[in-house]
């Protein structure tokens, strides 16, 4: 699992955590049952407070993304990919919302954007075949 | 705890020591004012034990370890008391040797034992006036105190030896000590020890409830 | 889970200086940066906690316990690193511990003798022969050697290279993170303070003008770089540490999660951008820049 924390990331250290082991899951990069490390383990690598990752992992809780087993440590819960994947649309809904607001100020319409989308897919079909 | 013997020891050790030899001087030159010299000088050496371990009680290392004002209080008293003890003995001792007829031995232990009295009430003393006006302040008084003893014993001494007088025998106290019978002086010595632990146990540093609000 | 630390209403005054109403509470786990100018209190509000000087008001308590009757069982769970390294400087290592140690009923010797070598400091070295950074680093070797569950720090970087510096935050981390132990730093360097240290307390002529999550108030100061005309002129007169230039404005925000909706049109337009603040930004304004 890959974490990377920025201090000039705008969301506060634990949303961060939260959204990039969420995320992990989404992916399969994060299997369901997989043990995640130990809060002082991850603390301590990711070069944070004890507290933020505890507050981490208890969101994550909350969510029903993982769960915690007293002594032995917190587990990725079988979560349905359908759910997350309604998520990870919401949120590039917003991204666009705001590329689509951008664009406006230069004239740039829905349309270019959809040509845009085209041309990007196109590229990459060719560095496919 | 013996590691805060040892730190403050030392210098009641020397003192007791320089003590003991400045006795056994005295008795090997038969100087004639001897034992009475060496106790009267005993608030001097007192002053200066101390004085000198004052200095360790500046280890800053005291403020940041787990040890309370009471037990380094605990040991500075303990050890100011074996002084006045010890040279109460050593007094005792150098009586025996000198040889004297017993009624003038036990008048000689008479001022001895009042000199310890004095000795144990300086000490209770001098731990409050540090504790009070601190270090800085309260070292002067010591010093001074240890001065005026010292110029004051040697004038005693300098103007009896001038009108031929010696000691035991010529001594203007003795017929005073003669009077004294010796359980009296036993008691008052019991009141002083009893005060004096008492002065411990009562101090600022041994405080029996928290701070108030 | 009772705070390792507790304080309520505490307060010393004397002649010249006057620290008051200092309210803390500091759970397991948690390490609490005690950020201010110098001369604002810091090191008095930790010789209260060490019992080295009675308050003149308010409570304190450590696990529990209060001064001056528990204060050798106060002072045998607390490690403290204070300004000044605590050695008479005739004395070499040895001494000192061989005099310290039996004081801890958790001394761990191996655990000494491990930080010492990565110090580089030797048993025989008298104390006087030591370089300032040296002598701050044996004060922290004495004060982690005990299994202390309160960590107390005054700055303990002074005099440290950069090297070092981030060993000793280090080093105070992993102390904390079994998360039943807890710290707090008192610093003017406040570089790679912010991630590690959950709360924050800012202290300013005696009183405390800020205390809490060092997330909450990193998420509520912002730095906000705009056009002319991007942002109301309410919010305009709301900023703080104003300037403005040839390219554009610049202010800092203190309740950015309050405007954070109604700027993000501004935002989306590129009129508008957003930046972190660090602690020192939010220090300097909150205490006038001393």
């Amino acid at each position: 699992m890959f974490i990377a924390l920025s201090n000039d990331n705008p969301d506060p250290m634990y949303r961060q955590v939260t959204d990039q082991i969420r995320d992990a899951i989404a992916s399969g990069e994060l299997q369901p049952d997989e043990l995640l490390p130990s809060i002082r383990e991850l603390a301590l690598s990711l070069d944070v407070s004890v507290i933020t990752i505890k507050r981490a992992y208890r969101d994550l809780e909350t969510e029903g993304l993982i769960r915690t087993r007293q002594g032995l440590g917190s587990f990725v819960t079988a979560v349905d990919p359908a759910i997350l994947r309604q998520e990870k649309l919401a949120e590039i809904q917003g991204e666009l919302s705001r590329i689509l607001l951008r664009g406006r100020k230069f004239n740039i319409t829905s349309e270019d954007i959809v040509t845009l989308i085209e041309q990007i897919e196109g590229g990459e079909h060719d560095t496919d075949s | 705890m013996m590691a805060l013997v040892k730190k403050f020891g030392l210098f009641y050790l020397t003192t007791a020591m320089t003590f003991f030899f400045l006795c056994a001087y005295s008795l090997a030159a038969s100087a004639p004012n001897f034992p009475f010299l060496p106790a009267m000088f005993l608030p001097i050496y007192l002053s200066n034990a101390v004085a000198m371990s004052e200095r360790e009680t500046g280890d800053p290392l005291l403020g940041v370890l787990p040890i309370s004002p009471g037990e380094i209080m605990k040991v500075k008293f303990s050890l100011a008391f074996i002084l006045v003890v010890v040279s109460w003995l050593n007094m005792a001792l150098f009586t025996a040797l000198q040889g004297l007829p017993p009624a003038m031995a036990a008048n000689v232990m008479k001022l001895n034992t009042i000199f310890g009295i004095i000795g144990l009430i300086l000490a209770a003393a001098f731990q409050y006036g540090i504790h009070f006006f601190s270090w800085g302040a309260f070292h002067k008084v010591i010093i001074g105190f240890a001065a005026v003893s010292g110029v004051f014993g040697i004038a005693f001494f300098v103007g009896l030896a001038k009108k031929g007088l010696n000691y035991p025998g010529g001594f203007p106290l003795i017929p005073v000590l003669e009077t004294i019978p010796g359980f009296a002086l036993g008691i008052l010595v019991i009141i002083a020890v009893a005060l004096y632990h008492l002065a411990y146990r009562r101090g600022p540093w041994n405080p029996r409830r928290q701070y108030a609000g | 889970m009772t705070p390792i630390l507790e304080t309520a209403r505490l307060g010393l005054a004397y002649p010249g200086f006057d620290l008051r109403d200092i309210d803390l509470s500091l759970a397991p786990g948690s390490i609490l940066a005690l950020i201010g100018p110098s001369g604002a209190g810091k090191t008095t509000l930790m010789k209260l906690i060490m019992g080295q000087v009675p308050p003149s008001s308010g409570q304190l308590k450590v696990a529990g316990l209060s001064h001056p009757v528990d204060l050798k069982e106060i002072r045998s769970r607390i490690g403290y690193v204070g300004e000044d390294p605590p050695f008479m400087p005739n004395k070499r290592v040895g001494e000192i511990i061989r005099f310290a140690a039996p004081y801890y009923s958790r001394w761990d010797s191996a655990r000494f003798n491990d930080l010492l070598r990565e110090f580089d400091i030797d048993h025989r070295q008298k104390v006087q022969n030591l370089s300032r950074g040296r002598k701050s680093l044996l004060s922290l070797a004495l004060a982690l050697s005990h299994e202390a569950d309160l960590l107390l720090l005054d700055e303990p970087t002074a005099g440290i290279d950069a090297h070092r510096r981030r060993q000793v935050l280090r080093l105070m981390a992993e102390h904390v993170a079994d998360g039943t132990r807890s710290a707090m730093i008192a610093t003017h360097q406040t570089d790679g303070l912010a991630p590690l240290a959950d709360r924050l307390a800012i202290l300013h002529r005696g009183r405390i003008v800020f205390e809490g999550e060092t997330e909450e108030i990193l998420a509520s100061w912002k730095w906000l770089r705009y056009r002319d005309g991007a942002v109301s002129r309410e919010l305009e007169e709301a900023l703080v540490s104003r300037e403005s230039g040839a390219f554009g404005n610049r202010g800092l925000i203190r309740t950015y999660p309050e405007v954070q909706a109604d700027l993000e049109g501004a935002r989306a337009a590129g009129d508008l951008q957003v930046g972190n603040a660090s602690i020192d930004d939010i220090l300097i304004s909150l205490t006038g820049g001393e």
